[in-house]
């Protein structure tokens, strides 16, 4: 009896320290976020007087001060258009190249599927001067166009290698039943396929614009006029210059950029973790 | 079919990649185009004379060796957590993994708030607890400034790290657990027989992917440090953005973006060739 007792007051006893140690590092995870989030409502006055207090007179005067001198509003359309546009190509193109290259016999096959999946291996930090020049001799420097091929071209080879792991668990019984009854590989496709497909389509939409929403590399690169700023780089924009001191602004901007993002994640947290760890396995 | 995504790729990939090459050899400015010939001077004056290239190098290694001691061994702890106490395990997974859901840009901004001299957190505490001896503009001071920011890479890359090992523990069929149980397999004997196996491939493959993910690394800096102070701080990319865009020497950009490519790329094909060779003996 008394040893069991004794076990159990052990595990409590190590429970007990676990939850602390999970605590401790859920606060340091939420810490930084719940100070930009207190910081948003205060003023510079006292951010610098008592870094740690709370707003006297909370307002919502950094977040429209954000959104208009701090031209977030435009950026977030700018955002929108931009993340929308590139996912929906990426939507159709990439589940149609994917199903080819797993499901559909033809030559080169292996070196077609090869060409579309080794992008995800290379840094697109290294070509940033050929794809500049790229763009400029396509006339599409600091234009939404350009960004969305970019993205595109970009962000293919992982939507592809994606899906083809969704194809190739279609048992092949479903693809000869429709053969016999006379379907073409397009039909095949149209019908029976992408259907089924829809729900890995979805996956691969979310974790693609959750990347293009938060992109600032080629942003950075290619964009040159505040009227066309995607969020992230919009941001880093509004830290410089005219309203370079003003923080507590600056964080409702980092708030605003955040929602659409946290928001996805509250509602498709399990499909968006599922998608991001494939990355450890696609390779 | 596939053709639509096949000229994407090659337009947007595989013809800048091959023209990076090419222009690797050129040395010209954005503002008068005229191109010299220089060979491989580039690259002879990048690995000879080129201290802050070199420098950035290092910082690449540092980034990657850091990444996989500190964040490797804490990702396997936390998954093995989780899934042993599922019920607050859930709400744990959903908060570390939170940051990584957030722009890059968002969160070097709320960094180096925090590492602010003035109103920063950390300088706040350490007077709070009477260390304020300790106190200093981190990102500002070139002995902590990369140490400044590798703390934010791994919190922000502590939950991805999280993820991918759950991902990989969940893939072990529980029949094999069963069995170790009926075998009489005690709770340390099933880690080491059984999962420990199973770590080693994806501990390779994490390590890996901290490798090529060092050289893709850029936002964090350029926002938090600009590769300063002294440019103590520079990685490569952030090393070839300087050198291309505001110093305008695109061919030196160039050249070393073929570094880059064939750091990371080749490197890491090298690497998952050699483990999966080992892996599957």
């Amino acid at each position: 009896m008394k040893m069991s007792e004794g076990i159990v007051l052990k595990r409590r006893v190590r429970f007990f320290m676990l939850a602390v140690v999970l605590l401790i590092i859920s606060l340091i995870m939420i810490y930084p976020l719940f100070w930009t989030l207190v910081t948003a409502f205060k003023t510079n006055r006292e951010l610098f007087l008592d870094p740690w207090g709370l707003p006297a007179n909370p307002t919502f005067e950094n977040f429209f001060k954000a959104l208009d001198r701090g031209n977030m509003g435009t950026a977030v359309i700018n955002s929108l258009i931009v993340s929308l546009g590139s996912v929906a190509i990426i939507s159709v193109i990439a589940p149609m190249a994917a199903y080819a290259t797993s499901r559909v016999e033809f030559r080169f096959r292996g070196a077609v599927t090869n060409l579309l999946i080794a992008g995800f291996f290379i840094a697109p930090h290294a070509v940033l001067v050929p794809l500049l020049l790229l763009l400029r001799d396509m006339g599409l420097v600091d234009t939404h166009v350009g960004l969305i091929l970019s993205y595109v071209g970009w962000h293919l080879p992982f939507a592809i290698l994606f899906m083809k792991a969704f194809f190739v668990s279609i048992p092949s019984s479903l693809q000869d039943s429709a053969r016999v009854d006379g379907l073409s590989k397009y039909s095949m496709y149209r019908k029976i396929m992408l259907p089924l497909a829809l729900p890995t389509i979805l996956t691969v939409a979310i974790i693609m614009f959750i990347g293009i929403w938060n992109d600032f590399l080629f942003a950075f690169i290619f964009l040159r006029s505040p009227s066309n700023f995607t969020v992230p780089i919009n941001l880093l924009n509004f830290t410089t210059g005219r309203y370079g001191n003003d923080y507590v602004a600056q964080s409702a901007a980092v708030l605003i950029s955040a929602i659409p993002t946290i928001v996805l994640y509250i509602v498709f947290a399990e499909r968006i973790r599922r998608g991001v760890a494939f990355m450890a396995f696609g390779r | 079919m596939s053709l639509p995504a096949l000229v994407f790729v090659i337009l947007f990939i595989y013809y800048p990649l091959v023209q990076m090459f090419y222009l690797s050899a050129f040395r010209w400015n954005f503002v008068n185009p005229n191109m010299v010939f220089v060979g491989l001077e580039n690259f002879t004056r990048m690995f000879l004379n080129d201290q802050v290239y070199l420098r950035s190098l290092l910082n690449v290694v540092l980034l990657a060796g850091q990444s996989s001691a500190i964040q490797i061994p804490i990702g396997v702890a936390l998954a093995t957590i989780i899934l042993r106490y599922r019920r607050i395990g859930g709400l744990f997974w959903a908060i570390i993994f939170l940051p990584y859901v957030i722009s890059s840009v968002a969160v070097s901004l709320i960094w180096t708030w925090m590492y602010n001299p003035y109103f920063g957190s950390i300088n706040v505490f350490l007077r709070a607890v009477g260390l304020g001896f300790l106190a200093r503009p981190w990102l500002g001071d070139i002995n902590t400034a990369l140490i400044a920011i590798f703390g934010t890479v791994n919190w922000i890359y502590i939950g991805l790290t999280t993820t991918m090992t759950i991902a990989t523990l969940k893939s072990i069929p529980p029949s094999i657990f069963e069995s170790a149980r009926i075998d009489g397999l005690s709770g340390f004997q099933e880690f080491r027989k059984i999962t420990l196996p199973l770590l080693k491939e994806l501990i390779v493959v994490l390590m890996i992917i901290d490798i090529a993910g060092a050289f893709k690394f850029f936002d964090l800096i350029w926002v938090m440090t600009q590769g300063g102070p002294s440019d103590s701080t520079h990685v490569t990319t952030t090393w070839l953005y300087r050198a291309a865009f505001r110093s305008s020497e695109p061919g030196y950009g160039a050249a070393i973006g073929v570094t880059i490519f064939i750091f990371s790329f080749v490197i890491v094909q090298l690497l998952i060739k050699i483990t999966r060779s080992r892996l599957t003996r």
